[in-house]
């Protein structure tokens, strides 16, 4: 069997599996839901005393409330994915844990490079179907139609998504022989390297989702960076990570 | 036993010097922030040590995964404790430097500040993955493949400010003065010789470490 057609019937094995029972992408996206449903009570909670004044009229309040729902929406948006996210990354190793260990890989006539794709692609799968899920949320939630923006949001999170899962399968295979420390330590290991990207798409997301009046404020903070350029460096991100996971990871399955 | 006492000798010796230079040849302070400047002279030689031993970590986990030699795991494991120390030190004097200069201790919207304190955190989680691990073998393959993965963050510590612009920390520092020149590049180059002696004791360390316990399993083994 040629590397392709193995690829594709490992990445179609793992989709199947979540076909049948998706147990991950349904958790995955009640977490994320989860939090995005927090965020915008804690929006609502903190913004409405600030406006809450007898002087300032009914639809003023309204105005600054809803200023700052669109201000803080993108920012809840990008903690939900990023936990839900660890969320999918963990479970990407279930089965094999269920048969006792990753041992099986090593054994399988198949390079572990390949399974290592197959499984970048499965959960890049299912972790970009909990976002369409989360951005339809958040369109309700933060009261955002998006007409304008949905295809560079889906770009980035589609690129932000590569560079995050790509590290996080090689963690999620280490972690996975851990025990009960490993779904803490995979979340300490995968943020604190995910942070320098998660800076740049937290700094670039009110150009992202347009936030209003958002070139004032990037003006004053000396931001250089646009969309199509935070989508460059992020595929960036996302093939070195890809590149440097499928030359690593053969080396986590050796015993 | 010697030649780490050598080390250590040359180490504090060459740090004397640069104190003496700091305090003695360089000018006393200079026009907009006075005499605060003066612990760049520290804080620079431990921020550039800090990137070279982490990279140095970064190529030793590397050559670990191709080779296998358990040494070059315990020398990447050894770079990176002394690395963090150095990075530290890093934060600890800018941000001295920095309530002087800025009055305050901290800028979250600083690139440099938020880009060294990520790879301060990267190598931390480093050091918590390899506390975790327990059997010696796995422990030194996982660290070396997540040892790999870090080093991607040291470049972007240097490219943050050209991503970001510069909010308060510049790209170089600008220092006109030749006595300035050459007492910052002698005080990287005597803080090189002083880390690498902290290097050279910690895997001294991690060797009798490793010696003791395989001593200890072959007592066991042998049912003593």
């Amino acid at each position: 069997m040629s590397g392709l057609r193995q690829l594709l019937s490992l990445i179609r094995w793992d989709l199947l599996r979540e076909v049948r029972r998706p147990v991950t992408l349904f958790n995955m996206t009640l977490l994320a839901v989860l939090i995005l449903f927090a965020g915008r009570i804690g929006v609502e909670v903190f913004a409405t005393p600030y406006v809450t004044d007898r002087e300032v009229g009914l639809e003023r309040q309204g105005i600054e409330v809803v200023r700052a729902t669109h201000a803080f929406g993108p920012i809840f948006f990008w903690i939900a994915v990023l936990f839900a996210g660890t969320v999918g990354i963990n479970q990407c190793f279930a089965a094999e844990r269920k048969a006792g260990g990753l041992g099986g890989i090593t054994t399988a006539p198949i390079d572990p490079s390949t399974f290592y794709l197959a499984k970048v692609v499965g959960t890049w799968v299912y972790t970009m179907t909990m976002q369409i899920l989360l951005l339809g949320a958040y369109i309700v939630l933060f009261n955002d139609s998006m007409s304008s923006t949905w295809p560079i949001v889906l770009a980035a999170t589609a690129s932000f998504t590569i560079a995050y899962v790509a590290p996080g399968v090689v963690l999620a295979a280490m972690t996975t022989t851990l025990g009960g420390a490993g779904e803490v330590v995979l979340r300490i290991l995968l943020f604190v390297i995910m942070i320098p990207l998660i800076m740049l798409t937290l700094d670039v997301s009110a150009a992202l989702f347009e936030v209003p009046g958002s070139e004032h404020a990037l003006r004053s903070t000396n931001f250089t960076l646009g969309p199509t350029q935070y989508l460059g460096i992020a595929t960036c991100f996302g093939v070195i990570y890809l590149c440097v996971g499928y030359v690593l990871f053969p080396k986590v399955l050796e015993e | 036993m010697k030649s780490l006492q050598v080390h250590f000798a040359i180490g504090w010796a060459l740090v004397l010097v640069t104190l003496y230079l700091v305090g003695y040849y360089v000018p006393g302070s200079v026009e907009g922030i006075g005499s605060s400047y003066l612990i760049f002279f520290f804080h620079f030689p431990s921020a550039m040590n800090c990137l070279n031993l982490f990279i140095f970590a970064g190529v030793l986990s590397a050559l670990y995964l191709v080779s296998g030699e358990p040494r070059w795991e315990q020398l990447a494991a050894t770079a990176t404790e002394v690395g963090v120390l150095a990075c530290t030190i890093t934060m600890v004097t800018g941000s001295i430097w920095a309530k002087a200069a800025w009055g305050v201790w901290w800028n979250m919207r600083d690139p440099r500040l938020l880009s060294v304190s990520i790879m301060w955190l990267v190598y931390l989680a480093y050091m918590s993955l390899r506390g975790t691990i327990e059997e010696p073998e796995k422990r030194a393959r996982f660290s070396s493949v997540y040892g790999v993965i870090a080093c991607i963050t040291v470049p972007f510590v240097y490219y943050a400010i050209k991503w970001f612009g510069v909010i308060s920390h510049p790209l170089d520092i600008d220092l006109a003065d030749r006595a300035m020149v050459v007492t910052r590049w002698f005080g990287a180059f005597a803080f090189f010789v002083l880390y690498t002696a902290f290097w050279h004791l910690r895997y001294r360390a991690t060797q009798r470490r490793y010696a003791i316990a395989r001593l200890q399993e072959g007592f066991a083994d042998a049912g003593m």
